[in-house]
């Protein structure tokens, strides 16, 4: 019927089919082999990585974040300014963390702002504590679940796959939520320092039109 | 009895085929074998439509998908100086700001950049700023007058201005801009870096809206 | 089955060594993103208040140079108050809960003509920790302010040379700072230009 060499050829196009179909559900351009392990802690507790301590000391809600100069315009959230402060420290060697992130519930994932002029990627000391302050523009009914993400791979190219990240729960419960969406708070904008850190709460004078 | 003529060589059916096959017009066959190499593309996708691209003319109000985010150009204003956010370089240049509105409705952050760069003009009398020469819109939050250029949340509403210095001399009647939206690149093939967004032609939207003038 | 043993008597042993040179061709990533990233090769050492004497390659834009000079780990000592920027009019602030201060005192000695600017301080503890430098614009730890001597072609375009008032005398002292914790032990002090060739100090 169908002669040998034909049944051969079919048989290729049909594998190489097959094939695609394959590549196309599957996500092949995978070279790191695996994902990032996950070390999950609450606020105050310390999570351990294998190059460095993190502990989330304080999370809180903000309208607006004014940058260090004080002649500068200060800062208003699209939604609402999510501040965390966290105490770094290296284990072995310094380390420079590439970036900090939020995850909701449903996965998706908020990065931290560059125009607050909070903490973007610190560098930390070994064996001592470095003091880091990063701020994140959230929609304010994203609030609720929210996790707090750092890692000394870059996020964004997949550099953390294979490496130590944690994950902290920020507790930000539905009732927090309701009432940090509508915060009206304003803070004085800080970075990272080996020397401790303090959310100053500020007051804002309103300038030109 | 009817004299016969008998048939030498195949008589089965594969014998058969290949004698039909053979016995084709070379155009024919040519033909048959293109049409078979298409067919042959199918399972690999090559037989989807291409979208159909359709320009629209641009209104005010109009919210456009440009892949990443959601646009709607809200108003477009001349004005002489938009302080406290930026002067012109030179007195005498007049300022124009597009009030952009920009959702991200997606479920990744995405990088303000891509509004800033999926606009276009023509006749805009566009004077270059100062620094940064090749890059003509400047983006300030228009909620508080700072200079906006990062990573838009999903689920984040911002309100831009988008603002290009302009030659005082330059009819504004005439001025058009367009849309332009981007395709999802899940992994350059080149650089291997996953997520970008390629900018697509023709735009999506293009043409003139009116353009307020401010002293 | 004899009959492919003896056929692949050759082949066989010859695949290990094969393997081995198609792993070894293709480890040039191993160079570039391990071997050079952190400092594995010790070229010299000496015990603290020893002179040593050192010659070490360095790569700029133009080439590879060597740079002979000798140093000598004079001492490591606590003070009060760290420097984290030494550009903050404010100076030192007191040393932080949890941690110490320490000065390490180097003596060097070379010729006006080596290269000795952008070298890296670190010490490294009992327990293996490394620290570097805190100050966010520390003075140079091998050379001295102002005066360091002759600069590399850093990128394309540049020259060497010593730029115009900044000779360096043929001897002179540093003092890196360090912040370290609290009751670590410092062991050893290390000092290098280009990874992986680093000189080790040891405190005694």
């Amino acid at each position: 019927m169908i002669g040998p060499r034909a049944l051969s050829t079919l048989a290729v196009v049909a594998t190489v089919a097959v094939a695609q179909q394959f590549t196309d559900q599957v996500p092949v351009v995978d070279l790191g082999g695996g994902g990032p392990f996950v070390e999950s802690g609450e606020v105050g507790s310390e999570v351990h990585l294998s190059y460095a301590d993190v502990e989330v000391t304080d999370v809180r809600p903000a309208q607006y974040l004014a940058p260090p100069i004080s002649t500068d315009l200060a800062r208003v959230a699209g939604g609402v300014w999510m501040v965390v402060s966290v105490r770094l420290s290296a284990t072995t060697q310094p380390v420079r963390i590439q970036n900090a992130w939020l995850v909701d519930p449903h996965g998706r994932e908020y990065m931290a702002s560059t125009r607050s002029s909070c903490a973007l990627n610190p560098r930390v000391a070994t064996g001592v504590v470095t003091y880091a302050v990063f701020c994140f523009d959230v929609p304010t009914d994203r609030l609720e679940g929210l996790r707090f993400r750092i890692a000394r791979g870059d996020h964004t190219v997949g550099r953390t796959d294979d490496d130590d990240l944690a994950d902290v729960d920020l507790a930000v419960s539905a009732r927090d939520a309701q009432t940090w969406a509508d915060t009206t708070k304003a803070y004085l904008a800080v970075d990272y320092s080996l020397e401790p850190l303090e959310l100053q709460e500020i007051t804002l004078t309103e300038t030109g039109s | 009895m009817t004299d016969r003529e008998v048939v030498t060589g195949s008589s089965s059916r594969r014998g058969r085929v290949r004698d039909f096959v053979s016995n084709r017009p070379n155009p024919q066959k040519l033909g048959v074998l293109g049409a078979a190499l298409v067919l042959v593309t199918a399972p690999f996708g090559g037989l989807q439509s291409v979208a159909e691209e359709k320009t629209q003319p641009l209104e005010l109000g109009q919210r456009i998908d440009i892949g990443p985010f959601y646009v709607t150009l809200e108003k477009v204003t001349q004005v002489s100086d938009l302080e406290p956010a930026v002067s012109p370089d030179e007195e005498g240049t007049k300022l124009v700001v597009l009030k952009v509105v920009v959702v991200n409705h997606s479920d990744r952050a995405e990088f303000s950049n891509l509004v800033r760069d999926a606009i276009g003009a023509d006749h805009s009398g566009l004077v270059p700023w100062e620094t940064n020469q090749g890059i003509p819109l400047k983006v300030f939050n228009f909620d508080d007058a700072t200079a906006y250029n990062e990573y838009i949340n999903p689920g984040q509403t911002y309100t831009l201005a988008l603002v290009f210095q302009q030659d005082p001399g330059t009819d504004l009647d005439l001025v058009t801009f367009a849309v332009h939206g981007y395709s999802f690149r899940e992994v350059d093939p080149g650089t291997l870096e996953p997520n970008t967004w390629i900018l697509d032609s023709p735009p999506l939207a293009e043409g003139h809206v009116p353009i307020e003038v401010k002293p | 089955m004899s009959g492919w043993w003896r056929e692949n008597r050759w082949w066989l042993p010859a695949l290990p060594l094969a393997l081995a040179a198609m792993g070894a061709a293709s480890s040039y990533l191993v160079h570039d993103y391990w071997w050079i990233k952190e400092p594995r090769h010790e070229i010299a050492s000496a015990d603290q208040g020893a002179h040593v004497t050192v010659t070490d390659d360095y790569t700029d834009h133009l080439g590879t140079i060597t740079h002979t000079f000798q140093v000598r780990l004079a001492a490591v000592v606590e003070v009060d108050g760290v420097t984290l920027d030494s550009f903050d009019a404010d100076g030192p602030r007191p040393t932080p809960q949890g941690a110490q201060t320490l000065r390490v005192h180097l003596d060097w000695k070379a010729d006006p003509d080596q290269f000795l600017r952008g070298c890296t301080v670190a010490l490294v503890d009992s327990e293996g920790r490394r620290y570097e430098r805190v100050d966010v614009n520390p003075p140079p730890a091998c050379v001295p302010s102002g005066r360091g001597g002759p600069e590399v072609a850093a990128v394309e375009g540049d020259v060497r040379g010593t730029p115009e008032g900044e000779d360096r005398p043929p001897t002179w002292s540093t003092q890196p700072e360090f912040l370290v914790a609290e009751g670590a032990e410092i062991t050893q002090v290390l000092v290098w230009w280009q990874l992986p060739d680093y000189l080790r100090l040891d405190v005694s």
